[in-house]
């Protein structure tokens, strides 16, 4: 008895530590590549146009209440030479200070989660329902190649990906706001309605604002992640192992859902990795149309009003993002595919 | 075809961009793309040699006829300031078009150099430059592009063009050079790159000559997609106000412009014109991309490939009899 406990403690081990291994790998080569985008972010800092000194003084200050300007640079480390100034830059920013939004007049740090929790809402709930109904779609046209069905669907994801998403959001605009009026325009929530937050009408109200731009993002993301679950698919059931399974006399719902759709499941997973921050990217545009509260709203007017702290914050964010949703495919990969740690370790 | 097979009793022998073609007619999607796309095209050019030729102006205001629908006179209606519709339109055509292509070159040029220098050297340039490609193709494309205009906020409105074209560009080259260097890592390793080495061909000429044009197809399907590509972005863009501003049309400005409740409500063809077009444009170049994979693709099951197939193997058959 104690040796077999021994041995399958063991045997634990042994399959976990190449995992842990693999992913300890990975966030070393996430080390140069971090340094790399902090000097490209920083020297995009150097050439913002405009002061970043001006946004941490009142604009109303009398002039002979002026503090020291020269002071003042000093202690937020913008003189010295280049070197010196980006260990600073890069030291404020470790500790979490992102510079003064010169509009808003806050640390861009306060402003910041309240976007990304709206962003958050509008984008997870529309990756899921577009990943779901990809999945079903994808598996249903690779089964049924060349069927009816098939045929839609790639007509399909061929009109979303040659549909500019703002077009789309126009369309639908057109038609279930001004024709037949059942949604609101756009917003997150009615500001006449005086809503409890957190209460029952809040979340009603909210889900009714929602139904169009998570309908835009959905049609967009739906039509490229069909064709590739479709693709992943069909070259799954091309295998041997499936004929195998299929003349071992196992029925058709048990070879496509157990045997095939798990191994087209791999490269899947690696596009959502990938579609994370493309996600966020391409919601600017959704966000600016329906006037959702969101990070790209933030960026767009960010750009507009040239409030260049919020700028820099907002392209750290989605770094960060890119470079977790790397890691994220990654480690993925190692715990999914026994092959890539294997393959990685000689 | 089949009466030249019959009377020499020898195939004819065709090339591979003649049976790409070949398979290209057959696809008829493809076809009516690439119809839809040279008519557009055409009209677009018109126009701007129009507007070039009668030095047309665009900042023209006439008031009295604001918003007025599409009509024998003004086949596109006018605009808040009067203007004919339809010349603005397909200016902004002009633009996409402009901004498309030499964006893809720019960007297809990069995706070629890096794909080749890192396939064909491998080792350490490989692991730099496929980091690099990592990391680039990892940005979200808007946000990025958005921090890069801020940089440029000061320049002219004609040259905030080429910028654009940059960035797009510069930002859209991952993918191929990912294609063509797992291309030519396979490619390398054929026999007729043994034989190139082994006659001590410089590695210059061995890229240029040999690995690259074999994966020309390969360029030429994935600069189309990049073309179709390359207008969204420039569309998205410009409807984010980062583009050429007025009186130069865009689509995506036009549109923006159009994007308020009023306009959609009443003037709709304020907004269905530039943007079906848009929409028609990328669609048309897109179905010609398609219809270029599938005739590239050697795994698509044609008769002609079939038939290739068969005549290579009843040759090589023939040769066995032949020495035995």
């Amino acid at each position: 008895m104690e040796n077999n406990k021994t041995n399958a403690l063991q045997e634990f081990f042994a399959s976990v530590i190449p995992i842990v291994k693999y992913i300890l790998k990975r966030l070393l080569y996430m080390i140069p590549v971090l340094l790399i985008m902090s000097l490209i972010i920083f020297l995009i800092v150097e050439n913002m146009p405009g002061d970043p000194i001006w946004a941490y003084i009142d604009p109303e200050t009398p002039m002979d209440r002026m503090p020291d300007l020269d002071l003042l640079r000093e202690q937020l480390g913008l003189v010295g030479p280049l070197h010196e100034r980006y260990g600073k830059w890069l030291m404020r920013v470790l500790q979490g200070d992102l510079g003064m939004s010169s509009v808003m007049r806050r640390p861009v740090v306060e402003v910041l989660p309240y976007y990304i929790k709206n962003s958050l809402l509008l984008n997870v709930f529309a990756f899921i329902l577009a990943f779901f109904i990809s999945i079903i779609v994808g598996i249903k046209s690779a089964v049924n190649r060349y069927s009816a069905f098939d045929n839609f669907w790639t007509v399909f994801s061929m009109f979303g990906i040659s549909m500019p998403s703002f077009f789309m959001a126009m369309l639908l605009i057109f038609f279930f706001v001004i024709i037949i009026p059942i949604f609101p325009f756009s917003g997150m929530i009615d500001p006449r309605a005086n809503h409890v937050v957190g209460s029952l009408p809040y979340y009603k109200d909210l889900a009714y604002h929602m139904v169009l731009p998570v309908a835009v993002t959905c049609l967009g993301l739906i039509s490229s992640l069909v064709r590739y679950v479709r693709n992943a698919m069909l070259e799954v059931l091309k295998q041997d192992y499936i004929r195998t399974a299929r003349s071992k006399g196992l029925k058709d719902k048990v070879v496509i859902y157990r045997h095939a759709f798990r191994n087209a499941l791999i490269p899947v997973l690696t596009l959502v990795g990938l579609y994370v921050p493309l996600l966020f990217g391409g919601s600017v545009l959704v966000e600016k149309i329906f006037a959702w509260p969101g990070v790209g709203n933030l960026l767009n007017t960010a750009y507009t009003q040239r409030d260049s702290q919020v700028i820099l914050a907002l392209t750290i964010f989605y770094s960060m993002l890119t470079l977790l949703a790397n890691l994220f495919v990654d480690v993925s990969y190692a715990l999914v595919d026994p092959r890539v740690r294997v393959g990685d370790g000689e | 075809m089949a009466k030249k097979i019959k009377n020499t009793n020898v195939e004819e022998i065709v090339s591979p961009t003649k049976l790409m073609i070949q398979r290209f007619k057959k696809n008829k999607l493809a076809v009516i793309g690439l119809v839809v796309f040279i008519i557009l095209t055409s009209l677009i050019l018109i126009s701007k040699a129009y507007i070039t030729i009668t030095d047309y102006n665009l900042a023209n205001v006439d008031l009295v006829n604001k918003y007025q629908g599409p009509s024998l006179a003004n086949p596109f209606g006018t605009d808040d300031a009067g203007r004919n519709y339809m010349p603005r339109v397909f200016l902004g055509g002009y633009i996409s078009l402009q901004v498309g292509i030499l964006a893809t070159v720019i960007s297809t040029t990069l995706g070629i150099l890096v794909g080749g220098i890192s396939g064909f050297y491998g080792k350490k340039v490989d692991m730099i430059l496929m980091r690099v490609t990592e990391i680039v193709s990892s940005f979200p494309f808007l946000p990025i592009a958005i921090t890069i205009s801020v940089l440029f906020v000061d320049i002219p409105e004609q040259q905030r063009l080429y910028v654009m074209m940059f960035v797009i560009g510069i930002l859209g080259w991952t993918s191929l050079a990912r294609m063509i260097r797992g291309q030519i890592l396979s490619l390398r390793e054929q026999e007729f790159m043994t034989a190139a080495r082994a006659l001590g061909i410089t590695k210059r000429q061995q890229i240029l000559k040999h690995l690259i044009p074999n994966t020309v197809a390969y360029i030429i399907v994935n600069a189309t997609t990049a073309f179709a590509g390359a207008i969204l972005s420039e569309a998205s863009l410009a409807f984010l106000g980062l583009s050429v501003n007025e009186p130069i049309p865009t689509w995506g400005a036009l549109l923006s412009a159009a994007s308020t409740s009023t306009i959609m409500k009443n003037y709709w063809w304020m907004w269905v014109f530039p943007g079906v077009l848009l929409f028609t444009l990328i669609m048309s170049i897109n179905l010609i991309g398609e219809g270029l994979r599938d005739s590239v693709d050697p795994k698509a099951h044609i008769k002609f490939k079939k038939q290739a197939k068969i005549s290579l193997f009843s040759k090589i058959f023939k040769k066995k009899e032949v020495n035995a």
